[in-house]
């Protein structure tokens, strides 16, 4: 190849896996075939006492000059909860995610040539792994319901129902016992099921581009009663007074952003140095929740490291990181420079 | 070339919805996203129609927008402004948090109208219409729309609707199909009110210009008035407050209409990092200008619905042009 | 040669000798509290004073001989070495994305295309001029701006004007080398001119083949830093200052004020640079990061909310008063009064007003839809049955008998009644009107929600 090929200054990928935002209902768990008996989930208002910061110093209640906040006078704050009400059981959270087609090709990209490089190596790739490999961990993470977040911890059950979606209507559905499947490891292909499989080769069939492919997740948490985990809204600079905890919402039905969820989906990276647990695939390995980032431009771990040795200097990853560099581009994102 | 560009039929795509559109439209104005993402999907759509297939002979020439529904994601108001709700980016790798410059997203739901120029022996046949509408809007939605996505299975049948010759025929078609876009906003251009109100202002101030008249027309002004309440003395006097919205009783918004050149155009591959090195490139601006939303059955005609581009040479101004004409009764009086 | 003006020579050197004392005396200042504080302490320090930027970060040294530092030719001879770290601008790049490292440019408005619409050109001769650069060189462009008789120093070395030798240095040739080093925070050419993969790059098509490159242009939007500090002036006179406050005050009070108040429905306020505003450009960092936009909402129904029909029999009963129905009842009702001939132009223009009245009730149904259902069950409302239903449908359990026959009838005696005022109107026109609500409003007014409904489900 040529010698003087150079890294695109402008380049651009759209994202594959384009998930919607989820909305959360809440029913009863044998009603779970039925569409009707699910109400969505509203956000209420709640008032909180605030933590009281000067503390009351020496003897209890001897403050002669009112000095100290009193216990009967907190700082009042409101916050957003939202709960199963009295009498539901099951959590319904419900979204759809489109699997599109052209993995690899950029939506923006100045040089020709180095356009032409990306397609030759994702066209090796393709030739020897496939798509699947990927396809299999996506689909892994929707049948063991990471996307819940918190909604998943701590509950009785959990059943995911994924239909595939042709001209509006159900092809075809898959249902999955979520917390029989791990989210700490991927099981291997041989020991998954055929649903797994079959879901899984519909997600490499869209984003190989062969078909379009829509699906419709639902997952039924049975949590029995409490408090349930939409979205928190991120506000910076928020007035004086004004609620600490902003949950999100759509059209009054509680939500999980469709960021968060794609996050879910893409938390399938175990080749990062010393993995131990799957991370979400960003091009440094960063895991905002940690603020730490585990793939290392000063390790050539990094997306921009790994990309370039590969497109440049031939110098082909191994397995694992080939499968990262491509997650990466399902994911989508601006590169052509380093970011930082 | 202000005309409208030829159309024979309207594809009609109904009540898409669209997350996470970018509803920061330009550097002075947020709400709906701008009037030039639209055109720019148009023209995205026709060549991601002709790449697919190079036999594709539709050309989509003009745009038209009504929107149904508009959730802004924005936190709680202070006193005077809006917050835009925010998502967490990833951390930089050496985990520290990146400083933000703030994104305002929407969700919306709007029905595309698109004016095409389509052969006639697509037209012709009712099954030859309806298999490319569905063709088309499949494209669609698999794009982005002003950097959002459209949520699966949304949209309604679309339609693509020929555009009879006659007069008669013409307004019948066009009566069913504003009454299908209700309930709906859709923008139009009002740039005759931003001359109308400048030439009011330099009546009180001869050195007003449209910067002021189109922040007078962007915001509410509230003006005190005297009411003599019958009574001696200047004291007694009563102020009634007026307030210029209610007078005005419209939605009438600040729009960017396109952009303004702030170069010459440069040859292609002359600027470094562009998209390309094979087309022309030139440093804007944007440009800016009033709109209205208004009920489609205020509109008499498709091209009083449609957006189109035009680009004016002389002045170095890509603007998106609207065919709407106000009549006496828009006005309300 | 020109001749040399010694008035101006002798007010911009006072003018720098002054602006140099400040920033001597401000240090001095600074470098007392330092030492009272602990070691640590956040210094309250103009943020861009180089000296003081990189004492704050850790290294560097005290200054021994501070004063030295700040006499005119040894601060002059520095600043013209670090006047290379910043550009003036007009129009920024880094504000679309804090990476971005596209070029900005410096455009005079006088010098940009009046193209009628709003746009930077209308600054005129009156505009800020932004700078960007290292934010630890940016005392040299406040050097740049100082004044003397309405002048800045600046100008005086762009035009090239003789004083400004005599003013930068005392010695001969030197006056004119600085003057050259200070010129180039003005770029003045094209070359080296730069986008990024960050920045946002919009096509737009000039010609007629989509296909075909040459038939675009590539259009590369900078933010209008000049522009939008303009309108930041504006707007936080009108939201903060005294004069707004005073007259909001009147107002409340009911009592007169000259000064008109201006309200911004819906303002945004976005933050560029986050906490570093000074990082995106002088102006970002005066505006204190804030970028207000103005909005262009579609109407909502959230915001001016219908009241519900209380007490009213039928909807119809006042309908012909409401704002949005008058003025189109009465320009059918001018019309037609006026006799026009039976031809097609005025069918067209008749049904088209037909059209817009029953438009707007729809909107109204929509409008009333967004209140919480069940809202006709109150004992308040004394609809009639198919009322009800049409204005609150998800509060009902079914759909009345004939209701649509029953409100097309409404629909048609009202509109006889509200034109008959003088028209003579009768069965025939009462089954026109009604007529015309056949079909698809229906559909798109109460299939809609319902539809939503459903798919919620």
């Amino acid at each position: 190849m040529s010698e003087k090929l150079e890294t695109a200054s402008v380049l651009a990928f759209e994202r594959k896996l384009d998930p919607s935002d989820a909305l959360l209902y809440h029913g009863r768990w044998e009603g779970r075939e039925k569409n009707v008996g699910w109400d969505p989930v509203r956000i209420r208002e709640k008032s909180v006492r605030g933590t009281i910061s000067n503390r009351l110093k020496g003897e209890k209640n001897q403050d002669p000059l009112k000095i100290n906040a009193s216990i009967e006078n907190p700082n009042l704050q409101t916050i957003d909860v939202a709960t199963l009400p009295e009498g539901s059981d099951t959590l319904k959270v419900h979204f759809s995610l489109r699997v599109l087609p052209g993995v690899g090709v950029p939506s923006a990209c100045n040089s020709p040539e180095y356009k032409q490089r990306i397609s030759e190596i994702v066209q090796t790739y393709m030739d020897s792994h496939g798509l699947s490999e990927l396809a299999y961990r996506y689909t892994f993470n929707l049948a063991n319901g990471r996307f819940l977040w918190r909604n998943r911890l701590g509950v009785e059950r959990v059943e995911i129902r994924i239909r595939h979606i042709v001209e509006g209507h159900p092809q075809k559905s898959w249902t999955f016992d979520a917390l029989s499947l791990s989210l700490r490891q991927f099981d291997s292909v041989s020991q998954a099921g055929d649903p797994l499989r079959e879901v899984a080769a519909l997600i490499g069939e869209g984003l190989s581009g062969s078909r379009h492919v829509l699906l419709e997740v639902e997952a039924f948490v049975r949590m029995g009663s409490g408090e349930v985990y939409p979205s928190q809204e991120l506000i910076l600079d928020k007035g004086q007074g004004k609620k600490s905890k902003t949950l999100y919402h759509i059209d009054g039905i509680a939500g999980i952003h469709s960021q968060k969820i794609g996050n879910a989906i893409r938390t399938i990276d175990t080749w990062y140095p010393e993995a131990s647990f799957p991370i979400a695939v960003e091009p440094y390995g960063s895991v905002t929740s940690e603020g730490k980032a585990y793939r290392q431009p000063r390790e050539k771990t990094d997306f921009y490291s790994l990309f370039d040795n590969w497109l440049i200097k031939d110098k082909i990853p191994t397995q694992e990181n080939q499968h990262f560099v491509m997650a990466v581009l399902v994911r989508g994102g601006v590169f052509g420079e380093k970011s930082e | 070339m202000l005309d409208i560009p030829d159309f024979n039929a309207l594809l009609v795509i109904p009540r898409i919805r669209i997350q996470n559109a970018n509803a920061i439209s330009a550097p002075l104005t947020w709400g709906f996203p701008s009037l030039t993402a639209f055109l720019g999907l148009m023209g995205a759509l026709e060549r991601k129609m002709i790449h697919a297939d190079s036999e594709f002979r539709i050309a989509f020439n003009s745009i038209g927008i009504v929107c149904h529904r508009f959730d802004p994601q924005v936190g709680s108001t202070n006193f005077f402004t809006r917050k835009f709700s925010l998502t967490r980016n990833p951390v930089k790798s050496n985990g520290e948090t990146d400083s933000i410059i703030e994104e305002g997203r929407a969700r919306l739901e709007m029905s595309l109208i698109l004016g095409v120029d389509a052969p006639s022996e697509i037209l012709v046949s009712e099954e030859e219409r309806k298999k490319m509408a569905l063709r088309i809007s499949r494209t669609i939605e698999e794009m982005r729309i002003a950097g959002g996505t459209v949520i699966p299975g949304s949209s309604r049948t679309p339609r693509l609707e020929v555009v009879d010759e006659d007069i008669e025929k013409r307004r019948l078609a066009f009566r069913k199909l504003r009454r299908s876009l209700l309930p709906g906003f859709s923008l139009v251009s009002r740039e005759d009110l931003l001359q109308e109100r400048l030439d009011e202002l330099k009546e009180e101030k001869a050195d007003s210009t449209p910067l002021d008249a189109w922040l007078d027309l962007s915001r509410n002004n509230v003006r005190a008035v005297i009411q003599d309440d019958g009574q001696d003395g200047e004291s007694d006097k009563i102020a009634t407050w007026v307030s210029s919205r209610k007078e005005r009783r419209r939605w009438i918004v600040p729009i960017p209409i396109g952009y303004g050149s702030l170069t010459g155009i440069h040859p292609a591959g002359s600027v470094a990092n562009t998209r390309d090195s094979t087309t022309p490139v030139r440093f804007v601006e944007s440009a800016y200008s009033i709109g209205e939303w208004i009920g489609p059955h205020h509109l008499s005609d498709a091209r009083e619905l449609l957006w189109w581009g035009h680009y004016d040479e002389e002045h170095g101004l890509y603007r998106c042009v609207n065919g709407y004409k106000p009549t006496r009764e828009d006005d309300h009086v | 040669m020109e001749k040399v003006n010694m008035d101006v020579v002798a007010g911009f050197r006072e003018a720098i000798s002054e602006f140099l004392g400040a920033r001597l005396e401000n240090r001095k200042k600074q470098e007392g509290k330092k030492s009272k504080k602990e070691p640590g302490a956040i210094l309250e320090v103009p943020a861009d004073d180089p000296e003081q930027l990189s004492q704050n970060s850790g290294d560097g040294e005290i200054p021994l001989e501070l004063s030295e530092k700040y006499t005119p030719s040894v601060w002059i001879d520095d600043a013209a070495r670090r006047v290379s770290q910043l550009e003036f601008a007009t129009h920024i790049a880094k504000a679309a994305h804090q990476y971005s490292r596209g070029s900005s440019l410096y455009v005079e408005p006088v010098e940009l295309s009046p193209h009628g619409f709003v746009g930077s050109y209308l600054l005129q001769d009156q505009f800020f001029k932004d700078v960007v650069g290292n934010a630890a060189a940016l005392d040299v462009y406040k050097f740049l701006s100082l004044e003397f008789e309405g002048t800045s120093l600046l100008r005086l070395i762009l035009e090239g004007r003789p004083e400004i030798s005599h003013i930068l240095s005392d010695e001969p040739g030197q006056g004119e080398k600085l003057a050259r080093s200070f010129s180039g925070i003005v770029r003045r050419t094209d070359r080296g001119l730069a986008s990024h993969t960050l920045a946002k790059q919009v096509y737009w098509m000039i010609g007629k083949d989509p296909a075909k490159d040459e038939d675009y242009h590539l259009l590369l939007p900078l933010f209008e830093s000049s522009l939008v500090h303009r309108i930041h002036e504006i707007i936080s006179e009108d939201l903060y200052g005294e004069a707004a406050k005073d007259a909001r005050k009147a107002r409340r009070e009911k009592s007169f004020s000259e000064h008109e108040i201006h309200e911004y429905t819906n303002l945004a306020m976005r933050k560029i640079g986050g906490t570093k505003p000074l990082n995106i450009s002088q102006l970002n960092s005066e505006r204190g990061g804030v970028n207000y936009l103005l909005a262009s909402l579609p109407p909502s129904w959230k915001e001016r909310p219908a009241a519900p029909l209380w007490g009213t029999t039928t909807f119809f009963d006042h309908a012909g008063k409401r704002p949005e129905l008058k003025p189109l009842i009465r320009a059918l009702r001018t019309f037609l009064e006026a006799d026009p001939p039976p031809i097609l132009e005025t069918r067209i223009r008749r049904d088209d007003l037909v059209e817009r009245i029953i438009g707007e009730i729809v909107l109204y149904l929509d409008k009333i839809h967004s209140l919480d259902p069940g809202w006709s069950s109150d004992p308040r409302c004394r609809l009639s049955a198919e009322e009800k239903f049409l204005f609150d449908p998800k509060g009902a359990n079914s759909p009345p008998p004939e209701w649509k026959e029953k409100i097309r009838h409404k629909f048609g005696n009202w509109l006889n009644h509200e034109l008959g005022k003088i028209l003579l109107l009768g069965d025939v026109e009462h089954d026109y009107f009604s007529g015309m609500l056949e079909g698809e409003p229906w559909d798109s007014i109460l299939g809609s929600p319902m539809e939503k409904e459903n798919a919620n489900a």
